[in-house]
């Protein structure tokens, strides 16, 4: 369904930002922010549509739109591997030299193409076979496919493809063999897209944490705790320790991602992150917690940013709008108060006018200014005794300042005026 | 290309074989023998002796005749096992360099791969004799409970021997193999194995051609040695009964002691009573005494009884490992000489509910099965394929002191498994990554393989730090383990197999040592 042939090539590469190009010039939404977040120069298109959160759908058209406007380029394949772990494989060629039959190589590089498909194209099986067919299909796999088979033959490169192929029939048999594995695979296909479902394109992204687990020196062995002790009662009930794994793993992943988000001071794809870490896993403290704290910056972030707006706002009463809903994210803070009381006096809505400031008296009782507004608010709305103890209090602190001069002036004018 | 042959090296008796002309031949030895005693030794006038010239000596020159070595290959000297043969052995066992059991004889150390490496020479030379021409490759069993050092001694063993060794496999799994041959349909087996001791249950499946292992269970410890000590106990009872004198300390009484109960045990296999006598077992004020007592199976079995039942746990548990219930079994197969005791018959048929196989003599199953695989992997037969699995869990020692398994017992090879670990300390450098393999959740009760350090970690709070953990298996059964830092790139790895007790340069050493040390021939 999303497979349109002209751009699967396209869909192996591996996208990067362009150099130059500062997402930060750009207004993105946070699920834009976030797929960018992901894209670390070594992650494929493929891999993308595969890191949940995002739909392959949306990963396709933001992508396609970013090439588009030159935002992002792709990596040259060789440096895809840092570690020159895996380099690029030969372009598969039948080789006649070799000890192995043409139509055999085929046949392996045939499977090789499948090995992108999910557990049960695999095996040849289909959904629903039972542990007898699903074991058939594996035996009869294994004596095509089993190294053992080609023991001291020269067979070039299909020798590397051999292990590799079987070891991802092993993968496949193991998952569906067992009974908690297979009803959840089988079950996570009827939740995604047919051509997401029950695949893992790459064994070394189905890993699991263990925990916050160093590998040191052995310690003394300590009494398990009650959490050790359920992962433990889990693992011998079999509750499908598989997919849980792979969700909490996935959950660390947008965690650690959050924290690096975080530290960069990308708050918005932080909190992004740590809202599907928490989608995954729902029950760690250690998420909701630092969500909390995340939340609380981007909430400034955004207060920020509308006082910014404000500023330069089209109209008062647009300004006066956003000044109200930075006061949503951060209700205490002096600036926004002072900024929202100013505004609201030249309306003449007094009542906020006033309300802010009593705010901002109550925040900080000791700022002359704060006293000023309220008494200019108050003393508008005809409450001049009041008006006028506030007054006296802000020319108790501060008798010079030229806001409380100013005001006296305009107090006593009217007196006289009347 | 010269053909590869079979080995059973066991623990008391030694078998080889080899596929000609399509169809397995277990190999008489120059004697006659369809086994050779594992042993060795070195006579009085410095002759070495292996097989049966070491086990006719052996009463007379106990000090310097080593058996049952293959309870101490590849084990640690302060382990608990090898503890245990100390006491039990009349030979001399030290600590070698590598903190492995070195045995001493005529003022000469020993390794346990040499001794094993003098035994597989034999089986070598028998090999040779009988076919007519060189043989260079063999395939070895051992225990399906022998750990990756173990194996790793036994492969050195055979280098000594001068035999490249394509493959150590599983004892039961190679038993299997036998009756695999020409199977078609889907059947569920059980190898029971008591050998001189060691006991192993196994359940394997073959269907298509594919031999597959469901379950392993076993005692290491178990074995027609104890049948042998519970009657030489008897005998020693009874004759202090009767006579009033105690042969406890007598080496040379118990040697003849342990050869004449080993020989009513034999016997009572078809017997009902049968006579033990030895003439001037001791002297005594008195004079000259003979044991002279009959024993029969009524008593035999009331003495092994519990060792019997002690098996039939293991079978219980190892069935129901396996997933099956006893009536799925289709076959059982009997393995070791112990097995042809008629109570372990009637025990073990009565668990399945049916009579065990009786196609292949059970002291030639192992190696009958070991010349099979040897053959399936040079000839390119398409018909049978063995899938082996890894004997036990592997996995790496977490901070605090739990074993982390990555790659679970009767995991099929090749495989590779990776999990991400991390670290607990802020801005931690280096982790240290024990490669242990066992069933213990206690790392420390685990057999460490091996051991490296992953360091350059760049700084990061703990917990943040992706350190994946990579155990990868190739289809020769060699273990590699890496860990790699995801951030940073960096990777250190290790391949354990290849940290056996003995060094290569070792190894070379005892060869061109033994050279013009070439063993005599059979009488």
């Amino acid at each position: 369904m999303h497979s349109n042939d002209g751009a699967s090539d396209q869909r192996e590469r591996i996208p990067r930002l362009a150099p130059g190009w500062e997402p930060q010039d750009v207004a993105l939404t946070p699920v834009e922010g976030f797929l960018l977040s992901r894209m670390d120069g070594r992650t494929s298109w493929l891999a993308l549509r595969q890191i949940g959160g995002v739909s392959p759908e949306q990963v396709d058209q933001f992508l396609e739109r970013w090439v588009e406007a030159g935002a992002i380029e792709f990596v040259l394949k060789q440096a895809a591997s840092p570690g020159g772990k895996a380099p690029a494989a030969p372009p598969p060629a039948i080789d006649p030299s070799l000890e192995l039959p043409e139509e055999l190589q085929q046949r392996i590089l045939d499977y090789e193409a499948r090995l992108d498909g999910s557990y049960h194209e695999l095996l040849g099986v289909d959904r629903g076979a039972d542990n007898e067919a699903i074991k058939r299909a594996y035996f009869a796999l294994s004596k095509q496919f089993h190294p053992d088979r080609y023991f001291r033959k020269n067979i070039g490169p299909f020798g590397a493809r051999l292990e590799r192929l079987f070891k991802k029939m092993i993968e496949a048999y193991e998952l569906l063999s067992d009974p908690a594995t297979r009803s959840e695979l089988e079950r996570s296909m009827d939740a995604v897209p047919p051509d997401e479902a029950g695949t893992y394109r790459d064994t070394q992204r189905r890993r699991e944490v263990i925990g916050a687990q160093e590998p040191a020196p052995p310690g003394g062995y300590r009494k398990p705790t009650p959490m050790e002790n359920l992962a433990r009662l889990r693992r011998r009930f079999r509750i499908p320790k598989k997919l849980v794994a792979e969700r909490q793993f996935k959950a660390r992943q947008l965690f650690q991602a959050a924290q690096v988000s975080a530290h960069q001071d990308r708050w918005i794809e932080a909190s992004a992150s740590m809202r599907l870490a928490i989608a995954f896993d729902p029950w760690n403290p250690e998420y909701k917690d630092g969500f909390g704290k995340i939340q609380a910056q981007v909430h400034g972030l955004r207060a920020r940013a509308l006082l910014d707006q404000a500023e330069n706002a089209g109209s008062r009463v647009d300004a006066m709008r956003m000044l109200e809903e930075a006061l949503g994210y951060r209700p205490m803070d002096p600036e926004t108060n002072t900024r929202a009381a100013r505004l609201a006096l030249e309306l003449g809505e007094l009542d906020r006018a006033r309300e802010y400031a009593e705010t901002l008296v109550e925040i900080e009782p000791k700022v002359a200014l704060h006293h000023v507004l309220l008494s200019r608010a108050l003393r508008r709305s005809g409450r001049t005794v009041e008006a006028q103890q506030a007054l006296d209090r802000a020319a108790s602190i501060d008798p010079q300042a030229p806001e409380v001069k100013a005001e006296r002036l305009k107090s006593s004018q009217r007196f006289r005026r009347r | 290309m010269g053909r590869v042959i079979g080995i059973d090296l066991g623990t008391t008796n030694s078998c080889v074989a080899v596929v000609d002309g399509g169809k397995p031949v277990v190999i008489p030895n120059t004697g006659g023998y369809k086994t050779s005693p594992s042993m060795f030794a070195i006579s009085q006038d410095g002759k070495r002796l292996v097989g049966h010239l070491a086990k006719r000596q052996a009463i007379t020159n106990a000090k310097n005749t080593v058996y049952a070595s293959k309870r101490l290959i590849g084990r640690r000297f302060e382990s608990p096992e090898l503890q245990k043969a100390i006491e039990l052995f009349p030979y001399e066992i030290v600590e070698g360099p590598a903190g492995d059991a070195r045995i001493v004889l005529a003022d000469k150390v020993f390794s346990c791969s040499e001794i094993a490496g003098i035994i597989l020479r034999e089986m070598k030379r028998v090999a040779e004799e009988y076919l007519g021409e060189p043989v260079s490759e063999a395939v070895i069993t051992v225990p399906a409970y022998f750990n990756d050092t173990q194996r790793q001694a036994t492969k050195d063993a055979g280098k000594i021997a001068g035999l490249e060794v394509l493959r150590i496999i599983n004892e039961p799994t190679a038993a299997a193999l036998t009756y695999g041959l020409g199977s078609r349909q889907s059947e569920k087996i059980a190898v029971y194995d008591l050998g001189g001791g060691t006991f192993d249950i196994s359940i394997l499946e073959l269907a298509d051609g594919v031999v597959e292992v469901l379950a392993t269970a076993g005692n290491t410890f178990l074995g027609g040695e104890d049948f042998d000590r519970r009657i030489v106990d008897y005998i020693l009872e009874e004759f202090q009964a009767r006579e009033g004198l105690d042969l406890t300390d007598d080496l040379m009484a118990l040697q003849r002691l342990k050869d004449a109960a080993e020989k009513a045990k034999c016997d009572l296999s078809s017997l009902q009573v049968t006579e033990i006598n030895l003439p001037f077992i001791a002297n005594d004020a008195s004079g000259a005494r003979h044991l002279n007592m009959e024993l029969t199976r009524e008593t035999l079995e009331a003495l092994v009884s519990d060792i019997v039942n002690q098996t039939m746990k293991s079978v219980e548990q190892c069935v129901a490992d396996s997933g099956l219930a006893a009536e799925d079994i289709d076959h059982v197969v009997l393995v070791g000489g112990q097995t042809r005791t008629p109570m372990v018959q009637r025990a073990v048929s009565g668990f399945f509910g049916k009579p065990p196989n009786r196609g292949v003599n059970p002291d030639e199953v192992v190696a009958t099965g070991a010349a099979i695989q040897g053959n399936l992997l040079v000839s390119g037969d398409r018909d049978l394929l063995l899938l082996d699995v890894t004997p036990l869990s592997l996995g790496i020692a977490t901070f605090d002191g739990h074993f982390a398994t990555l790659i679970q017992r009767n995991t099929t090879v090749p495989v590779r498994k990776s999990h991400i670990f991390t670290t607990t300390r802020d801005d931690q450098t280096a982790v240290k990554i024990r490669v242990l393999q066992g069933e213990s959740e206690h790392a420390e009760e685990n057999h460490l393989l091996g051991e490296f350090v992953l360091s350059d970690i760049p700084l990061a709070p703990k917990g943040t730090p992706e350190i994946d953990v990579a155990f990868d298996i190739d289809a020769n059964g060699i273990v590699n383990v890496s860990a790699r830092d995801v951030a940073s790139g960096k990777e250190q790895s290790i391949t354990v197999n290849t940290t056996g007790t003995l060094s290569e340069e070792e190894i070379q050493q005892i060869v061109s040592d033994s050279t013009g040390f070439e063993l005599p021939g059979q009488a």
